[in-house]
């Protein structure tokens, strides 16, 4: 399955990126990143992990709140990620891009710390389709929980659904030692279709979602 | 029958080399089950090329010191085996004291593992990726291209500073603006840069402040935090979008001047 595909003669816009497939070279940049490659023929598209541009800094997804929350137990909400793209054809990797400004934060301490993509979004009610990626959260809690910001893990699974793009459904838990975000492998809408985890260019290390 | 009455009538003779033999065999089974229990606990927690010498030493001492102990029967002088073989020692350690106290360093630092391979550190004044931690002495490529082999007893006894050991590191940098310079408007400028710049992280956040009124100009000192990974490419690239961001909103960076007035 591929999610987006730029046939020759055809350009794409997606935020930040943009791709134009001329027939024998194709051109594409972020802001961050920019390259031309000789290609006949199309060049598929594929959502990845935000940890990769401009280049494998981060560990974590930090998503900040637009403004503080307070959820108790049993409730879901949604907020907007990141995601980046990456560029390929059958057997090679051509370039990963970022639709969205990427910047990062440390989360914790210096010494304990991560690094971590960082993205504000606001807390919704529910699935509002955009270009940014959604993510779907569950509360498990004892009572109420203050939320101002979530960390994810940086090896999240990805699902797409028409051009709209889904993180698996997160379970935010309250825990001795403060909230903290899992992951449960579900996809977060019906019909949605996991991107692959496994490389499918055995060639290229960047081409996986996980950052080394 | 014959063999019966043979052994029955030499018995005495045979004994001390069954004896032996017997020392022998006990002591090689110690020593392979010594191997055995090293292999089970420290050969999955050393690397390989430090391991392997230290199970050689242990396997071989004790097989020395029992097929020693082994030939007792057999009337040998002992004594003075051993203290020949204890003379030699004290001459080999000395010549080999070195050697040890490297072998030694090498087995502390990886116990400890202040550094790993290809961790950014600076070591006795030596700054550079380490490219390699051996037995006796760890290689350091300086951050000029040249490999530098420092031995380990140094450097297990030396300030060992890791910059990979942390996530992220601070850029620290001094700017200069004329007198008579807009500080908010330039402070917020250069505060514009560095958060334009994606590897400049939001959290810690950057600062810029008036850090001295110099003789020639205002000097602001610009503190941003990168992940240590990219922290001297984004440096690089910190002070001259800083210089750039100056300049295009028509900051002065003044030269060292003197007003000098005749009477």
């Amino acid at each position: 399955m591929v999610w987006k595909r730029v046939n020759v003669g055809e350009e794409l816009e997606l935020g930040r990126v943009r791709i134009r497939n001329e027939g024998g070279i194709l051109r594409y940049g972020d802001g961050y990143s920019s390259g031309e490659v000789i290609l006949e023929g199309p060049v598929d598209l594929r959502p990845a992990r935000p940890i990769g541009v401009p280049q494998p800094v981060a560990s974590g997804i930090l998503i900040r709140l637009e403004k503080p929350a307070v959820l108790r137990d049993g409730e879901e909400f949604w907020v907007r990620t990141p995601y980046e793209v990456v560029l390929y054809t059958e057997d090679s990797m051509i370039a990963r891009l970022s639709p969205f400004e990427v910047k990062f934060a440390l989360y914790g301490n210096l010494i304990g710390g991560k690094i971590c993509r960082l993205h504000t979004s606001p807390l919704l009610r529910g699935p509002e389709e955009g270009l940014e990626g959604l993510a779907k959260i569950e509360v498990e809690a004892q009572g109420t929980v203050f939320l101002k910001e979530l960390v994810l893990p940086g090896d999240i699974l990805l699902f797409y659904r028409g051009d709209q793009v889904f993180y698996e459904v997160l379970r935010l838990e309250e825990r001795p030692r403060g909230l903290r975000v899992t992951t449960t492998g579900r996809a977060p809408i019906r019909g949605a279709i996991q991107v692959e985890r496994r490389s499918l260019l055995k060639k290229s290390k960047d081409f996986l979602t996980e950052v080394s | 029958m014959d063999l019966l009455k043979w052994l029955e009538e030499n018995w005495e003779r045979i004994l001390p080399y069954v004896l032996v033999l017997l020392g022998i065999a006990v002591t090689v089974f110690i020593a392979l089950f010594v191997k055995a229990l090293m292999r089970r606990s420290l050969g999955r927690r050393m690397p390989k090329h430090a391991y392997s010498p230290l199970e050689k030493l242990v396997y071989y001492g004790l097989i020395v010191v029992g097929v020693i102990y082994s030939l007792k029967p057999l009337g040998l002088n002992l004594t003075g085996l051993l203290m020949a073989g204890g003379v030699l020692g004290i001459v080999i350690g000395f010549a080999s004291q070195a050697v040890v106290s490297n072998l030694l360093g090498g087995l502390f630092i990886y116990i400890e593992r202040p550094m790993k391979i290809g961790d950014p550190v600076e070591i006795e004044g030596v700054g550079g990726e380490v490219l390699d931690i051996s037995v006796l002495s760890t290689r350091i490529r300086t951050w000029d291209g040249y490999v530098v082999r420092l031995p380990n007893s140094r450097v297990f006894n030396a300030h060992i500073t890791n910059y990979a050991a942390i996530p992220a590191r601070r850029i620290d940098f001094a700017v200069s603006i004329a007198y008579g310079s807009d500080i908010p408007a330039a402070r917020e400028a250069i505060m514009g840069a560095l958060r334009s710049h994606p590897l400049v992280l939001e959290n810690p956040e950057p600062e810029v402040y008036v850090e001295e009124l110099g003789d020639s100009a205002i000097v602001l000192r610009v503190r941003a935090w990168a992940p240590t990974k990219v922290w001297f490419p984004v440096k690089k690239e910190l002070v001259e979008l800083v210089y750039r961001t100056l300049v295009e909103r028509g900051f002065e960076i003044p030269f060292p001047q003197m007003d000098v007035h005749l009477k």
